[in-house]
């Protein structure tokens, strides 16, 4: 290709370009956008859940696994001293016998 | 020294009364049986005597000895449980020999004492036998003999028979009466079943929630229930109660009425009473003759019968609308009678029947406060006007 024509096909381009950019431009913006808010509302869901989760873990270690956890400490307690009074009852008892 | 004295005796859990402000005194060689509904304080009274709960107020002495806060150990008292508690693992003569080992008494003392045991209880040669190759009266009596090995100045049972079958019961009930005369040492002994009470003791103490309501002879109990607890709980079928009025001509309520003098008894005309009769105490009509005091007739149906062999236990409505779900509060069923009759007696279910009580077999009791009256009733009003027979028979 000589530069007559070069030139030529280069102003042709430029002109379909030209054309073509208001159309272009506004899809690679949309094409962002979209992008953005997806990404953006997907950050948001896992935010939303991660956030749900540590909010609901320390309200589950609070209202339940503390409670449950005093709960065996005073049940293994509380059977020790039971155990504790039987063995004193048997060893009262055999005093009897 | 087997006397036992408890002063104002109380045990409380937390807002629970067990036992409350008893007193009891029992004299040396005494059976005594401590008798009362489940959960009455019978068993915690016991297990006070014998060192396994320590009183909340009061004092407990044994002999001439406080042992209020002394372990049982000290107390020179043995005790018989309800669950026999044999130890699997040692045959009988290690069982019985248990508590004299832990005692460290030499070995020819503890064959000795062993032996004379076993005697008594008739475990000779079983010596050898394991608990789970024995019968449940065995090992009752095994755990009895543990108990004798010790020469215990107080035996403490608590409900030793109720673990067995009616009939071993029968026959081991016997066997403690036997075990009491040959040893002749103060014994204790805790149970529901009056029946056990009446046949055994020398006096029987009724607890009711935690309260001594009666310590006396079991015919005394049995014809003079110091209240109307006694008098329900002592007697089997239990004593008939019918809710009335005294007036001037004696006990009235709807369907019966029994003629005596106020003045005489000391209650005041217009006193809400409970009259109790027993049910061997009513009779039918045909057989007034053996009745020396009898009451006014009573008109009645038969309601349903339950033979005994030995007797028949009839159930008499006084009205046609009687009904067991009448029975108010304190157990009585102001509409219905329980009459005990002779097995050859002619008597049919849905029948009229007239019948009389004995008068002298009458007790009475303050409603309100359920304490004894009167314990029979002789005297007759012989006024004219006096409610009687054509009343009754209008029921």
């Amino acid at each position: 290709m000589d530069g007559a024509a070069r030139t030529e096909h280069h102003t042709v381009e430029l002109a379909q370009n030209r054309t073509k950019r208001p159309h272009d431009t506004h899809s690679i913006h949309t094409m962002v956008t979209e992008l953005g808010l997806l990404y953006l509302g997907g950050m948001t869901v896992l935010f939303f859940f991660w956030a749900y989760g540590i909010v609901s873990f320390v309200l589950d270690v609070k209202n339940k696994f503390i409670p449950k956890g005093r709960q065996y400490l005073r049940g293994r307690r509380q059977l020790k001293e039971e155990q504790q009074r039987e063995q004193e009852r048997k060893e009262r008892e055999e005093q009897l016998y | 020294m087997g006397d036992v004295k408890l002063e104002h005796v109380s045990k409380h859990y937390g807002d629970v009364t067990a036992v409350d402000d008893m007193n009891l005194e029992i004299q040396d060689g005494e059976f005594i049986c401590l008798v009362g509904p489940s959960g009455c304080g019978k068993s915690t009274t016991m297990e006070m005597i014998a060192g396994l709960t320590i009183p909340s107020e009061g004092e407990v002495f044994i002999g001439d000895r406080e042992v209020t806060n002394l372990p049982p150990k000290d107390r020179g008292v043995a005790m018989v449980f309800q669950n026999i508690a044999l130890f699997p693992h040692m045959n009988v003569y290690d069982n019985i020999s248990f508590g004299l080992r832990l005692r460290n008494y030499d070995k020819e003392e503890i064959q000795r004492r062993v032996e004379r045991a076993a005697d008594v209880v008739q475990l000779e040669g079983m010596l050898e036998r394991m608990p789970d190759e024995m019968s449940g009266g065995q090992r009752q009596r095994v755990a009895i003999a543990r108990a004798i090995v010790r020469n215990p100045g107080v035996f403490l049972m608590d409900e030793p028979l109720a673990n067995l079958d009616a009939k071993l019961r029968v026959h081991m009930r016997t066997e403690l009466q036997r075990l009491h005369k040959e040893l002749d040492t103060t014994i204790i002994y805790v149970t529901h079943d009056q029946a056990e009470a009446m046949t055994m003791s020398d006096r029987i103490a009724v607890i009711d929630s935690g309260r001594l309501q009666q310590i006396d002879p079991p015919l005394v109990c049995y014809n003079e229930p110091a209240n109307l607890f006694v008098a329900g709980f002592i007697g089997s079928p239990s004593m008939n109660f019918l809710d009335g009025e005294v007036t001037d001509y004696g006990f009235e309520s709807t369907y019966i009425n029994v003629e005596f003098d106020p003045a005489e008894i000391g209650v005041e005309v217009g006193t809400d009473v409970t009259m109790g009769i027993r049910p061997e105490d009513v009779y039918l009509i045909e057989d007034e003759r053996q009745v020396a005091n009898p009451s006014h007739q009573i008109d009645a149906m038969t309601d349903v019968l339950e033979p005994m062999g030995d007797e028949i236990f009839v159930y008499l409505k006084l009205s046609e609308e009687a009904h067991a779900d009448l029975e108010d509060a304190t157990g009585v069923i102001n509409d219905q009678l329980l009459m005990s009759v002779s097995p050859d007696t002619d008597v049919e279910e849905d029948e009229d029947v007239t019948v009389i009580l004995d008068r002298t077999r009458v007790h009475l009791f303050d409603t309100e406060t359920g304490k004894a009256l009167s314990h029979g009733i002789e005297s007759m009003v012989q006024a004219s006007g006096a409610p009687g027979t054509e009343a009754e028979s209008d029921d």
